[in-house]
């Protein structure tokens, strides 16, 4: 496998330090795409701390037969020095700062809700995009929160490096570099709209991807959901979360929607598939992946947002009429080890580990 | 006839393990056969040191000094190597050496007290053996069995009289490879087209699974129904074909067919799909590949926007995928349909196609510069023997690594016959059919056992 970093303003490559960069796994969602990759690199310190330098870089994994297999940016960049482990990580940072607060003013006990103007850093956006960051606080004078406000954009403004030191010192230096996918930056901006006149939900969700999805070159989506709603939304839950509530509502044929960011950035919206024996896949007990003609799939493809069928694993007199098809599964996400070359998939409906306490909505 | 048994970076650091002189070698070296590329081979044998105290020490030290760059260098394109053949008659054999040590025996006082050391060379090792390197004769319609250099051209449609007749192939005979296990190969491309516009990416195939004598990776748009035949000296063949639809719906532009004896020399092999397209390209137009059996879709990649390859060269990858898409093996395969299919989500356009290449998949080599591409006369060098990717034969001397290299290096199969498919584009927007370049191989044939 190879890996391709290009420029953050995606005008070219960029050169790569002499290290031996290794793809470790890599995910894709029916949601989204490209999910999440991790790539370890090795080689002398000094080549190893220019990585640093490629936070926020869009990254490609080309498979060995030529085609791209994965495609996003790098989120966070881990190094191990002997004893010192320095990370630089985009999570944390905000360069688009506005603080919603209680405005109690002098002699007050309470107040209404208020929020300052947003604070822009654009020297940071100019590099990384625009990360915002809706700072909530309780009762404050106007000048308190507009204080707060140029603190935490001060504060935040690039990525935050960090470094800890453990008593065991690694045998060689190495770095770990953490990749998102695209869809992922929906959760950088915050999603306002104003109007309450009734819009099918599929419009709603490519005017939240447009609004929302700074790095997307083109939205994509032929379908209606016929579902009709009221857009109305605050501003306080990120474009990410607006979106994948409206696409998880689906559409008036009971399927989800789903979206996928392909390899030009162009963010499609699609039906989720409907379940037929011609499109659906082949699911082995021991867990391998068939096409319908019963052709094992490629691993390193990690194949996501398709139906697919166990073969020949439940018995033929089981009554399963009033159960869900136990031999069907959705691929919601997969996930491809490169060193063991496995392929493991998540059906629909498991509860992601990584999304438990973490807030969505304000 | 002695065993050749010797550890060496650079000639003048040479420790050769002998049967007499300084150094004895003690009850013989017998290689261990490795069995994974990736797991390493430890080694043992036993020495004799003979000299004064300061020339023990010495011996000793040389000996380990190796050791210590064979850990450090272990990356580079210069490490340590240790080389053996089991007589003095041939050519000695090669293997990396990752690390390793020496222990002293056990009874090193009464022997240092007669000028004698005795101890125990540990070398861990890479598992092949690379034999010498040697040039490939290479074939096409150009020359035959040829050190060459081979003249290849940007298109394979075999217009034109040897020496310059158009192919982009090189053929090498798999009884030109010894060893047994795939070959280290060292690809050199010169750009031998004079003109102002200078090379740049150049894309390489190899096939060894899909018939390679006969399997011709090119289908001519004009070969297919679908689209408008117009005749173009720049185009393969000598046309290329309109292609229109109208509205944002799909639609078919292109079909082959392919024909039994094709899906039989493919096997159900991987292939890289390039297509050469002549014309400007709207950045709203998108197209896929489908394979058909009758008028049943069996296959189909997802949609390619055609303008997401930002640099505009004209040559486009437009998918990888597995012919036939079902894995029957080879003899009676029933025929198959590849559908090119266009879209373009403002309304009506086209395009204009000249070719479309199936490459194939057994080692797949993309080369990228970083700028300044490759000007007339100079050398683009593959090296996967040292592991290096440089450019040499520029107007002011010197080489420059500003090529990028994608996918594994190329490795060739030994005893068996196979092709290098090469496809090149220029610095601007372009891929000429006349484009030219002149090919040579070299290769380090490897073994697992000597």
């Amino acid at each position: 496998m190879n890996i391709s970093f290009d420029k953050r303003d995606f005008s070219g490559r960029l050169a790569l330090p002499p290290l031996d960069f290794k793809v470790a796994r890599y995910a894709c969602s029916a949601i989204g795409g490209p999910r999440s990759a991790t790539i370890t690199a090795t080689g002398d310190a000094n080549d190893l701390w220019e990585l640093i330098e490629f936070i926020r870089s869009p990254v490609k994994i080309y498979s060995d037969h030529g085609d791209f297999v994965w495609w996003g940016f790098v989120s966070e960049v881990e190094l191990k020095l002997g004893r010192m482990t320095a990370a630089v990580s985009l999570d944390g940072v905000a360069n688009r700062v506005a603080v919603v607060f209680s405005k109690v003013e002098e002699g007050e006990t309470s107040g209404e809700q208020a929020s300052t103007p947003w604070a822009d850093h654009l020297i940071s956006q100019n590099e990384y995009g625009i990360r915002e960051l809706l700072y909530s606080t309780s009762g404050a004078t106007e000048a308190h929160a507009l204080a707060a406000r140029a603190a935490i954009l001060e504060q935040l403004k690039f990525p935050l490096p960090f470094q800890s030191f453990t008593g065991e010192e690694v045998e060689k230096p190495s770095a770990t570099i953490y990749c998102r996918g695209w869809f992922d930056t929906l959760e950088w901006r915050y999603y306002q709209d104003l109007t309450t006149a009734p819009v099918d939900t599929a419009a709603q969700a490519v005017a939240i991807a447009a609004a929302g999805g700074q790095f997307f070159t083109a939205i994509e989506c032929g379908l209606t959901s016929g579902i009709v709603t009221n857009p109305y939304r605050d501003g306080q839950a990120t474009a990410l979360y607006e979106l994948s509530e409206l696409l998880r509502m689906g559409t008036t044929n009971q399927r989800r929607m789903l979206a996928n960011v392909d390899i030009g950035r162009r963010l499609h919206i699609t039906e989720e598939p409907v379940n037929v024996q011609a499109n659906t896949w082949l699911l082995t007990k021991d867990g391998e992946l068939r096409d319908p003609f019963d052709t094992p799939v490629r691993k390193d493809t990690c194949p996501a947002g398709v139906w697919a069928r166990l073969k020949d694993v439940i018995p033929g007199s089981l009554d399963t009429s009033l159960l869900a098809d136990p031999t069907l599964m959705f691929v919601e996400e997969s996930e491809y080890d490169v060193s063991t070359e496995t392929l493991s998939l998540t059906p629909r409906n498991v509860e992601d580990p990584w999304n438990i306490g973490r807030p969505k909505d304000g | 006839m002695g065993m050749q048994l010797y550890m060496q970076r650079f000639e003048d650091d040479r420790v050769t393990f002998g049967a007499g002189g300084a150094i004895v070698r003690l009850n013989g070296f017998y290689p261990q056969v490795g069995v994974d590329e990736h797991e390493p081979v430890v080694e043992h044998f036993d020495l004799l040191l003979y000299g004064t105290s300061d020339e023990l020490r010495a011996l000793q030290r040389q000996i380990t000094n190796l050791f210590h760059a064979a850990r450090r260098y272990k990356a580079d394109p210069e490490p340590v190597w240790l080389y053996f053949s089991p007589d003095e008659s041939a050519a000695a054999w090669r293997a990396k050496v990752l690390d390793g040590g020496v222990i002293l025996s056990a009874g090193l006082d009464p022997m240092w007290r007669v000028q004698r050391l005795r101890l125990t060379v540990t070398v861990e090792r890479e598992p092949l053996w690379q034999g010498p390197e040697t040039q490939l004769p290479l074939t096409n319609w150009n020359a035959e069995s040829t050190l060459g250099p081979l003249t290849i051209f940007n298109c394979n449609d075999g217009a034109g009289v040897a020496p310059n007749r158009r192919c982009n192939f090189v053929e090498i005979d798999g009884d030109d490879i010894p060893g047994d296990a795939p070959a280290l190969a060292r690809i050199e491309i010169t750009n031998t087209l004079d003109h102002v516009r200078r090379a740049a990416n150049v894309m390489i195939g190899l096939n060894v699974e899909s018939s390679p004598t006969l399997f011709n990776p090119v289908l001519e748009a004009e070969a297919a129904t679908g689209g408008t035949t117009q005749a173009s000296a720049g185009g393969s063949g000598g046309s290329v074909k309109l292609l229109t639809w109208s509205g944002t719906a799909e639609s078919v532009l292109l079909t082959w067919t392919l024909p039994t004896a094709l899906l039989n020399q493919m096997g159900g092999n991987y292939f890289r799909a390039i297509g050469r397209f002549t014309s400007s390209i709207a950045p709203t137009c998108w197209v896929r590949l489908r394979v058909k059996l009758a008028l049943t879709t069996i296959w189909e990649s997802p949609f390619v926007a055609l303008s997401e390859f930002v640099f505009g060269y004209e040559l486009l990858e437009l998918c990888s995928l597995r012919l036939p898409p079902y894995m029957l093996g080879t003899g009676d395969l029933y025929p198959l349909t590849l559908e090119l299919i266009g879209k373009d989500t403002t309304g009506a356009g086209s395009l204009t196609m000249d070719y479309l290449q199936l490459t194939p998949l057994s080692g797949w080599r993309k080369l990228i510069p970083m700028g300044y591409h490759l000007p007339y006369g100079a050398r683009l060098v593959d090296d996967g023997i040292a592991g290096r990717l440089y450019v040499d034969g520029l107007a002011e001397g010197g080489r420059v690594g500003h090529y990028i290299g994608y996918g594994e290096r190329i490795r060739l199969e030994p005893g068996r016959p196979q092709r290098l498919y090469f496809l090149m584009s220029n610095d601007v927007s372009s891929s000429e059919i006349t484009r030219t370049a002149a090919v040579k191989v070299f290769i380090r044939p490897q073994r697992w056992a000597l």
